[in-house]
């Protein structure tokens, strides 16, 4: 009888430390935060609405004395621009390379020092060259140091023309004219020069084009 | 006999109480380790655990920034409080990190990965460095050892803060700054056009109970 008792009073102190032990729980409370947003923007650089034009500048049958001119239309068209709520500050760099072709077929660039001492470049002077209205001209100058200035040899011999403004969503026109000097040498003949127009555009800061 | 019968009695009785007193024990030692509870106006009861987030009205979307450019940085402080003054030793915080990116293509690395930890404070202590006693939360969660804190290994979550003061003590702020740094071999359509949201999950629990998961901070 006697064990019975100590079974149940055994028995009753297991179930009872078994008790004790499952059923506490700590308090906590957890509050969250949310809704914290982040979007990336961008840049996009399109030049008369396209990412990539060739050939809007043409001279071809040229002789000395012609001119030819062409317009570019430069927008941003990202959500990163000069005077965007967030205070960001976008530039832009304008680069020329050109590259000569003689009437034999010799191709070389004019960084070379061209295929001759008298290539194409030095004899197509560029009369106009203005970014939103601005001339650039005064930056070119006579860079490559032959004593003819503002040629497309000297376009290329500049440089990158380093922190023009943004062109922004509405778009700023970069408007160029080319004259064949009229004391081209014969041996121009049949030569091609080929100006290649790079834009860079990126924040103020950021590394220019090199 | 009836020896061997009363030795067994014997045992059984002292099992018997063993039992009993642990019991007793188990059902006592969380109220023993436990906080004093508090008391106010008389009243005697268990300390409030109720943690509050403010400012009010500014917990959700204290840390944004639309528009982000390399270099852009966002920063944005919240002030945990609790509504009694909890015992530090007695009580912890937890914070997990969280979010939800959606990229704009398929092969674009994550935002989160960009988005350095520049700034990380609890009250008057520098989570991104030890020198003045305090948590080295990029010790802990700089798991590539790169000497910096990404967004992405800040969802590691931080454990074991200390509670924050009471609301009528002015609480406790916990600041953080993001910077946008992306690699250097990053180009200008690496990160574009993605949407990040963060979600921030305090925890505010008994030192003795589990800690809030890092799990929880990847949804």
């Amino acid at each position: 009888m006697n064990t019975k008792i100590l079974l149940s009073i055994a028995t009753l102190g297991i179930a009872s430390a078994s008790l004790g032990y499952g059923t506490y729980a700590f308090f906590s409370d957890t509050e969250k935060s949310q809704g914290n947003l982040f979007t990336s923007g961008d840049l996009d650089l399109t030049l008369n609405g396209l990412n990539g034009v060739t050939a809007t500048i043409l001279g071809t049958n040229f002789a000395p004395g012609d001119t030819t001119s062409g317009t570019l239309t430069l927008r941003n068209e990202g959500s990163i621009f000069t005077g965007d709520a967030q205070g960001h500050v976008v530039d832009l760099d304008l680069k020329g390379v050109v590259e000569v072709t003689d009437d034999l077929g010799n191709v070389a660039d004019i960084d070379d020092g061209g295929v001759s001492a008298q290539p194409l470049s030095k004899y197509l002077t560029i009369t106009a060259l203005s970014y939103d209205g601005s001339s650039l001209l005064g930056s070119i100058g006579d860079a490559d140091g032959d004593g003819r200035n503002n040629t497309l040899a000297d376009l290329a011999a500049k440089g990158p023309i380093k922190d023009l403004a943004d062109p922004g969503a509405a778009g700023k026109a970069l408007a160029m004219t080319v004259l064949f000097a009229t004391d081209g040498p014969n041996h121009l003949k049949r030569d091609v020069a080929q100006l290649d127009l790079s834009f860079f555009l990126s924040q103020a800061g950021e590394a220019d084009l090199a | 006999m009836h020896a061997p019968r009363a030795r067994h009695a014997r045992a059984f009785a002292s099992i018997a109480l063993l039992c009993f007193a642990g019991g007793l024990a188990a059902a006592a030692l969380p109220a023993a380790l436990a906080p004093p509870p508090v008391t106010a106006a008389g009243l005697f009861g268990p300390p409030v655990l109720d943690l509050v987030l403010g400012p009010e009205g500014k917990v959700d979307g204290f840390l944004a920034r639309p528009n982000l450019a390399p270099g852009d940085r966002a920063s944005g402080t919240l002030r945990l409080s609790s509504a009694s003054p909890l015992p530090r030793a007695a009580y912890d915080l937890d914070v997990a990190v969280g979010g939800n990116i959606s990229v704009a293509y398929h092969f674009q690395p994550p935002l989160d990965l960009a988005l350095h930890v520049a700034r990380l404070s609890y009250g008057r202590d520098d989570l991104l460095s030890s020198r003045d006693g305090g948590r080295d939360a990029l010790r802990e969660l700089d798991t590539n050892r790169d000497g910096n804190l990404t967004l992405r290994e800040l969802r590691g979550g931080i454990r074991d803060l200390p509670p924050p003061l009471a609301a009528r003590d002015g609480g406790t702020p916990f600041a953080i700054e993001l910077v946008f740094r992306p690699p250097p071999d990053a180009d200008g359509a690496t990160y574009r056009g993605q949407r990040l949201t963060i979600t921030f999950t305090f925890r505010l629990a008994d030192s003795l109970d589990t800690d809030l998961l890092p799990e929880a901070a990847h949804p």
